[in-house]
């Protein structure tokens, strides 16, 4: 699928650009079309233009982290796949992570869960591309939806079976467990433009690898008895509040976030909506919820303009939003969302997620990108903020929220990659690549209450663990990028360019979750499916780490 | 009218049936162990476990504000509980059985959920006069009214436990295993069931068991070693004080005792939040009437006897006394004090909010979980308001708690509390 042309309306626009953003190109090279600039706005209602965070200079990169032996290290920069290599067939780095299970099955896509039922079995839980592609040709899927996979032995992962409900089929990046009410939720995602207003709850209770449906029914159409949107929402992005009775759904088509109710998880039910037009030209979607319910902290997705990038004093909107939820948290009637404040910067777009976690007894929100600072990672926004002198790929970024009306930035986790010196050795990487190349997509935490450590997939640089527990300063304490395939597998979305029989570098792009007792991370990549990965001994956890299943 | 679709005066079976039988009964249907799991658990949790589920009689048959609302969840617990036994019973087995199809992997919950309302309707048979007391509380209007005084008491719980009546326990165990063999296919497994007079032949001593203790050892010999689910039923513990729990429940934590719902008076709220940290606190229950003489009148000693009989922790030995619809006598009131001699005897909580099921109000919005839901009551002739609370306490899932509280000269207290089956 390709986004060709100037589109007409800033919700198109920007509603559009994600499209292609999350992967919305099925294959070829994705154009990103973006129309001219709207005037200002006479009124933005109840969300003012904030003004940039006052931010230091350039950081240095991350410390890179030290291998143990036995590890294939990166050979070049730091999260780099050399041109070089992928012409022969990329096999793989790995640093202080050793790959224990496997199940490749039909691939995936962007979101992954994991529970521990109270049996004590463990099961992962992916999103893969839809049956149909955007043209509505059939993908060849064989066991469409999402897969159960029982990963009590790691080394032995099986899938028991497929959801194939309404949300199931795709839900993108919407894809969650809720460990606390023991629930799996997903949201109709399928790219946005093409998905829908179902939710699907499971419950994972009595036996995770045979989830039990609860629900799978319309929100906000009025069928649910609650609110009703003038056009129905559309899913790509979701969360669940801690106590898992609110799911947010992050609609970049309507520029909203809506809440929904799912304390009778048989009947979820739409309680609010919160509009994002007001702030001008972005988006909505990726978000996360505060331990207490009362506090929502959600993306504004902005691609800058050309002309923004070079210009130092243009303004900025991509970012995040601190929200007030006590109104939903408390199911007032006609709850609204009220926003405490807008953090945006100039080195990053098209804003993915938040988490917010406590590191040393501090609040800190950890915000992830998924652009750059020119607009997605393919070679002509890369080379303009290059030009810029800017970080040309995504990143993770801290922020000390300890006044939540004035978030601090603290740190940001920069790869080697992602240094402006170091783009002239990264641009015969990406050449005849679209959409997404090196740079960020997705984190966890090992702890909401006590963060000590954060993974974050990066696409082509894989999945990267770094040190917070001094948050100014992260650490790189390892990485896994798995080999690369030479086919792309029916479900998943890494629909890129290959050379014939030439394994090229996976899109990691999930996040992630951290296992306690049995020291391991389970995510999935792309192509190469779910990865079980164990720690190398001293890595982590750490003297300070604790476990949780509240992880972003 | 609601009353065609209420699901009042209805003895029902306990998780012994609801959860232990129909797991033993699936296994010997041929499910698998996490299969039969599975369909135990939502069997179970149409009693309590579940928010879902948790549908509060007194809310829909009386007290809740929204009409639609109390309409939605009225259709709910006849769909969930079949009060009418027949047809009805098997509604929602016949649907979901037709719609199962591939599904069917994904709908064992929804099987157990099912099967609830076919097993409860053999408990209905011949058991109309022990049926659950309808709130019987001056001025609360209630559809259907509530049943004569003589309903309750003694006979309370005593139809919902297998050995009053043994026939009806057996044709439930029957028609349960019958229906458990109907089930689809799940994959290409098959199931191979045992015989039924096999399994009938191995029943008995399930039927009869009278205690908590006699039951947990007739399912250790047949092969479920976990036997948690028994916590809360109506049977005396045995000869050991009931510590497990049961595991299987999926409801959110209320995060705090007191009570947000919106719409009632704060003085109000304060002063229930004050009467159940009282009463679900480390002292004597009965100190919560705040009372100087705790041995005051008739009626407050009554009330005193009541508030400890439902906070003892084996509620199947004090269920009977608690249900008395009448005063209680001077015998009923020295076994009480007998009862509670041993301060050991109430439940205890590591938090406050961990005494309460979280209960949603019927309300015309979404309210938040409370530990306790307040309704206006008319005021009687003297004029004074009156407020009531409803709660479920985790030690006793099958019973709604009322408490009425009036306002005299000023100041709130509590004159009344009557317990509700609500199963």
């Amino acid at each position: 699928m390709r986004f060709q042309g100037r589109l007409p309306a800033v919700a198109t626009v920007v509603a559009t650009a994600f499209l292609a953003a999350c992967g919305g190109g099925d294959g070829g090279t994705s154009v990103l079309a973006f129309a001219p600039p709207l005037p200002p706005p006479t009124s933005i209602g109840e969300l003012p233009a904030p003004p940039p965070v006052s931010e230091a200079p350039p950081p240095l990169t991350v410390p890179k982290a030290v291998c143990a032996e036995g590890d294939v290290p990166e050979s070049a920069l730091q999260g780099q796949v050399p041109a070089a290599m992928r012409q022969a067939g990329f096999q793989g780095f790995s640093c202080n992570l050793k790959l224990v299970g496997q199940f490749e099955g039909e691939g995936g896509s962007w979101s992954s869960a994991s529970f521990r039922d109270p049996g004590g079995r463990t099961c992962a839980y992916h999103a893969t591309a839809h049956p149909l592609d955007s043209q509505g040709n059939a993908r060849g899927r064989v066991h469409p939806g999402v897969p159960v996979i029982d990963i009590t032995d790691p080394a032995r992962p099986s899938r028991s079976m497929s959801l194939a409900t309404a949300a199931m089929l795709d839900p993108w990046e919407s894809l969650r467990v809720n460990a606390r009410r023991q629930l799996l939720l997903a949201g109709n995602g399928r790219n946005s433009r093409f998905g829908g207003p179902e939710i699907d709850v499971y419950d994972l209770s009595a036996d995770c690898r045979t989830p039990q449906l609860l629900a799978s029914m319309e929100v906000g159409t009025g069928k649910d008895g609650g609110i009703q949107l003038a056009k129905g929402p559309k899913g790509h992005e979701g969360n669940v509040s801690p106590d898992g009775l609110t799911y947010y759904i992050g609609d970049i088509e309507a520029r909203r976030y809506h809440a929904v109710d799912i304390t009778n998880s048989t009947r979820p039910r739409m309680v609010a909506s919160f509009d994002m037009a007001p702030s001008g030209l972005v988006t909505s979607h990726g978000l996360s919820v505060s331990e207490d319910g009362k506090r929502a902290y959600v993306v504004s997705v902005g691609v800058p303009l050309p002309g923004e990038v070079l210009d130092a004093d243009a303004p900025t909107r991509n970012g995040f939003l601190i929200l007030d939820t006590s109104e939903v948290q408390a199911r007032m009637p006609n709850a609204r969302m009220k926003l405490i404040s807008a953090t945006t910067f100039k080195d990053g777009s098209v804003a993915q997620h938040t988490i917010p976690l406590t590191i040393a007894g501090k609040p800190h929100l950890v915000m992830v990108d998924e652009g750059g600072s020119a607009g997605l990672s393919e070679t002509a926004n890369v080379k303009l903020a290059c030009e810029a002198k800017l970080p040309p790929y995504p990143m993770a970024r801290i922020y000390d929220i300890s006044d939540e009306k004035k978030p601090v930035l603290v740190s940001k986790l920069m790869l080697e990659t992602h240094d402006p010196a170091n783009c002239d050795k990264l641009l015969p990487d990406i050449a005849g690549l679209s959409t997404f190349t090196y740079g960020s997509h997705y984190c966890s935490v090992d702890n909401r209450g006590n963060g000590t450590a954060l993974a974050c997939s990066h696409f082509n640089s894989g999945m990267r663990v770094f040190d917070i527990r001094n948050p100014a300063r992260p650490r790189e304490i390892a990485y896994f990028n798995p080999a690369g395939t030479t086919t792309t597998p029916a479900g998943s979305n890494h629909l890129q360019p290959r050379a014939a029989g030439v394994a090229s570098p996976d899109w990691c792009a999930s996040r992630a979750d951290f296992d306690f007792e049995r020291g391991l991370l389970t995510t999935m990549c792309q192509d190469n499916g779910l990865l079980m990965l164990e720690f190398a001994q001293n890595t982590w956890p750490f003297a300070q780490s604790t476990p949780s299943t509240l992880q972003n | 009218m609601l009353a065609s679709a209420l699901p009042f005066h209805a003895a029902a079976w306990e998780a012994d049936v609801h959860f232990g039988l129909t797991r033993w009964l699936a296994v010997q249907a041929g499910f698998s162990a996490p299969q039969a799991d599975a369909i135990a658990t939502g069997n179970q949790r149409v009693d309590f476990g579940a928010m879902e589920t948790m549908l509060l009689v007194t809310e829909y048959a009386c007290t809740g504000a929204d009409a639609d609302g109390r309409a939605e969840a009225a259709r709910a617990a006849r769909r969930l509980r079949a009060p009418g036994g027949g047809e009805a019973s098997t509604e929602a087995l016949r649907t979901l059985l037709r719609d199962a199809g591939p599904k069917a992997g994904l709908l064992l919950l929804k099987f157990g959920e099912a099967l609830h309302p076919l097993q409860d309707a053999s408990a209905h048979e011949g058991a109309d006069a022990a049926g659950i007391d309808a709130p019987a509380i001056a001025g609360l209007p209630c559809d259907p009214p509530p049943l004569t005084a003589a309903s309750g008491g003694e006979q309370a719980h005593r139809a919902d436990l297998t050995a009053a009546r043994p026939a009806a326990a057996l044709a439930m165990a029957r028609a349960s295993f019958e229906w458990l063999q109907r089930y689809p296919p799940i994959g290409d497994a098959p199931r191979v069931a045992t015989e039924w007079p096999r399994i009938e032949a191995q029943l008995g001593g399930f039927v009869t068991a009278s205690t908590k203790a006699a039951k947990a050892a007739w399912f250790r010999e047949h092969g479920m070693e976990d036997t948690r689910f028994l916590e809360g039923i109506s049977l005396p513990d045995g000869a050991q004080p009931w510590t497990a729990t049961w595991p299987g429940q999926r409801l959110p934590r209320l995060q705090e005792a007191a009570s947000t719902q919106h719409g009632v008076p704060e003085e109000v709220l304060r002063f229930f939040d004050g009467f159940f940290a009282a009463w679900l606190g480390e002292n004597d229950p009965a100190a919560a009437l705040g009372l100087a003489n705790v041995e005051g009148t008739p009626a407050q000693r009554d009330l005193a006897a009541r508030l400890r009989l439902w906070r003892l922790h084996d509620h199947g030995t004090a269920a009977a006394l608690a249900h008395a619809p009448s005063a209680l006598t001077r015998a009923q009131l020295q076994r009480v004090d007998a009862l509670v001699r041993d301060r050991r005897a109430y439940a205890r909580y590591p938090r406050l909010a961990d005494a309460f099921f979280p209960l949603m109000a019927i309300e015309s919005y979404a309210p938040p979980l409370l530990p306790y839901i307040v309704r206006p009551l008319p005021a009687l002739a003297d004029g004074e308001p009156r407020m009531l609370a409803i709660a479920k306490l985790r030690h006793a899932p099958y019973d709604e708690l009322l408490l009425v509280a009036q306002r005299r000269a000023g100041r709130w207290s509590v004159v009344s509390l009557q317990g509700v089956r609500d199963h």
